[in-house]
């Protein structure tokens, strides 16, 4: 099958929610470099993290936004006058308590309510791109899981997703707004600052602590530059489209600890224990191989080198920090 | 003398379902707390009018509603309307987060009935449609209604609860419900002699479900309390033609439809699941509710 893309990112106002984060950023420095013109909202102008060169040097705009605020919405209308497409990857994972209905308001507001009162703001997009989660799918009724497995989510964060992938439908449907939503695996790699199990397991591993290792489950792991890939060709490709996101490889979790021992040389001992609830996922790729035209090219254990030794300069650079301090 | 804690709470008591389920329950002596937005009988003590959208306002009644371990969530915001820009956020807040509003003031619940809609499926894929087609809803109501589902259903997992899902279809015996739905609009015309306006050719089939049904159905749940979602339809599925004629002769005219160009569709729900698993059985046949409607309105 022939794929046609067709959508010139070239010169096109782009607008990132959740710019700041690891695919984000990293999107972000992508998009620049095929010359989008690119606007990034965050909640925190105070953070930029990786992209505060970009901003500093203006090669982006950075515009500080929650989205759970309508009224600051509401008054940086005129900056989202003109965009073209926006890529929507605004997301929180880290609840205290993830089932809680706190938790569940909180996923109303910002998956939901936030989203809507951006697309009151955003009136001639070309396009929307939005970044949902395997988390809609709960514990997947088989594996590997395709895009028509029935959707249970058994998370709040999950159904938030799930909930913003209907709206959007909605409104893409309503407005005629061609919209991809790409359902990602676990992201990893560089600039991974989740409480997942992979950068919990590195930092343990880079300080010999011993690692619990919950009863063994099969996971799809995706190394960030291999979504960023999918983005982009998502971006270019700009139809109505939904796709699962990740290798269709599965990797059991003990097999991820031992490459991390064995990388980082570590002497962390592995505590085995149990957990109930756990299930293993892993992606059916073929729609988003055939369709998107993408191959994931990072295998784990190169993702993990990768992941290990921007951990390590991190580690490296705070120690700095505290020394220069003192 | 410390008066019987009542457990049963309905909200959206004062709704158009909720009334006529309100007098069923009387009659059968069944006692109730009433919720709602409005007040339509100021003399009842069990009833609390408040909107579920206001948090503050839950707190004054908390205390009343601690023995509560059955709710019946009837209040929702209809909106037949497609732009999430327009209704979007006021439909998020009556009927996701008013529903996670209610949870938190009923920490003792054990069972929940939700009434939801057969918008949640959009556009049929195949009739019948069964409780696992898929939901690509294309209103605001619809999705507003898949969502708070998606949330009850992890909240009653997380806490123990049996939850029950009412997937409605088109509820009719109600002049006030609904405006745009078809059959009162059809009544109207032909009462006031204007020929009815029929979008497509008025082929489409629909099981519409009288209000008498949709109420037993929660009289059947209230006796059984089985958990799970389920189709709740009406026991025939006339064309909008047959509706037409079936007006037409109960009223005495001939009125003869006005065909407007529309894409339309079969709508039909298979209730097998509500028949079989919660014993539910449509028992009024569409002659018979049209001409009970058509009754109601000429009062």
């Amino acid at each position: 099958m022939r794929i046609l893309l067709t959508f010139k990112i070239a010169k096109k106002k782009i607008l990132i929610t959740g710019g700041t984060g690891q695919v984000g950023s990293f999107l972000t420095q992508k998009l620049l470099e095929n010359n989008a013109e690119v606007t990034v909202l965050g909640h925190n102008g105070n953070n930029l993290k990786e992209i505060k060169g970009l901003v500093d040097t203006k090669k982006i705009k950075f515009v500080e936004c929650d989205l759970t605020n309508e009224n600051r919405i509401k008054a940086i209308s005129p900056l989202l006058q003109n965009i073209d497409f926006l890529v929507h990857l605004s997301s929180k994972f880290r609840f205290s308590e993830p089932n809680s209905l706190p938790s569940a308001h909180h996923t109303i507001e910002l998956d939901v309510k936030g989203t809507i009162f951006l697309l009151q703001q955003l009136k001639q997009l070309q396009g929307i791109l939005f970044t949902s989660s395997i988390a809609v799918y709960g514990k997947p009724s088989y594996i590997p899981t395709d895009e028509l497995c029935p959707t249970r989510p058994i998370s709040f964060y999950g159904s938030g997703k799930l909930a913003t992938e209907k709206y959007l439908k909605l409104h893409s449907k309503n407005k005629d707004i061609p919209l991809t939503i790409l359902r990602l695996s676990g992201v990893y790699g560089q600039r991974n600052r989740s409480e997942q199990a992979i950068p919990i397991f590195i930092r343990k591993a880079l300080r010999n602590e011993p690692i619990n290792l919950y009863e063994n489950s099969l996971r799809d792991y995706i190394h960030v530059s291999d979504v960023i890939e999918a983005i982009m060709s998502a971006i270019k490709l700009n139809q109505n489209g939904l796709f699962n996101i990740g290798t269709g490889i599965e990797s059991p979790s003990h097999l991820v600890v031992e490459k991390i021992i064995e990388i980082t040389k570590s002497q962390s001992e592995i505590l085995h224990s149990e957990k109930s609830g756990q299930y293993d996922f892993v992606c059916d790729i073929s729609k988003s191989t055939t369709e998107l035209g993408i191959k994931p090219k990072i295998s784990i254990e190169k993702g993990l080198a990768d992941e290990i030794l921007w951990h390590k300069n991190q580690i490296q650079k705070s120690t700095n920090n505290d020394f220069k301090r003192e | 003398m410390k008066a019987i804690p009542l457990k049963l709470l309905i909200t959206g008591a004062s709704g158009n379902i909720g009334t006529i389920l309100g007098t069923r329950l009387q009659k059968n002596n069944i006692p109730f707390i009433g919720l709602d937005i409005t007040n339509q009988d100021p003399t009842n003590n069990n009833f609390f009018q408040l909107d579920i959208t206001d948090k503050n306002n839950f707190y004054r009644n908390k205390s009343d509603l601690n023995d509560v371990d059955t709710l019946i969530h009837l209040a929702s915001k209809i909106d037949a309307g497609a732009d999430v820009t327009n209704t979007g956020i006021e439909s998020v807040n009556v009927n996701i987060k008013g529903t996670l509003n209610l949870l938190e003031h009923l920490p003792n619940l054990k069972n929940i009935l939700f009434t939801s809609t057969y918008m949640v499926y959009g556009i049929p894929q195949q009739n019948p449609v069964a409780e696992n087609h898929i939901q690509e809803p294309h209103t605001v109501y619809g999705t507003s209604k898949v969502v708070a589902e998606k949330y009850l259903q992890i909240y009653a997992q997380e806490k123990g609860i049996d939850l029950t899902i009412f997937r409605y279809m088109g509820i009719y015996g109600l002049m006030s419900h609904y405006a745009s739905q078809a059959i009162p609009i059809f009544i109207k015309l032909i009462a006031s002699g204007k020929s009815p306006i029929i979008y497509g050719n008025g082929l489409q089939r629909r099981n519409h479900l009288f209000i008498d049904d949709a109420i037993d159905a929660i009289l059947v749940w209230i006796n059984n309390k089985n958990p799970g979602v389920f189709n709740i339809g009406g026991a025939d599925s006339p064309t909008n033609l047959d509706l037409i004629s079936i007006i037409n002769e109960s009223m005495d005219k001939r009125l003869k439809p006005v065909f407007k160009k529309s894409e339309q569709y079969d709508f039909i729900t298979d209730i097998s699941k509500a028949v079989s698993v919660l014993h539910f059985q449509p028992k009024t046949r569409i002659k018979d509710g049209l001409s009970r409607t058509i009754e109601k309105f000429l009062e």
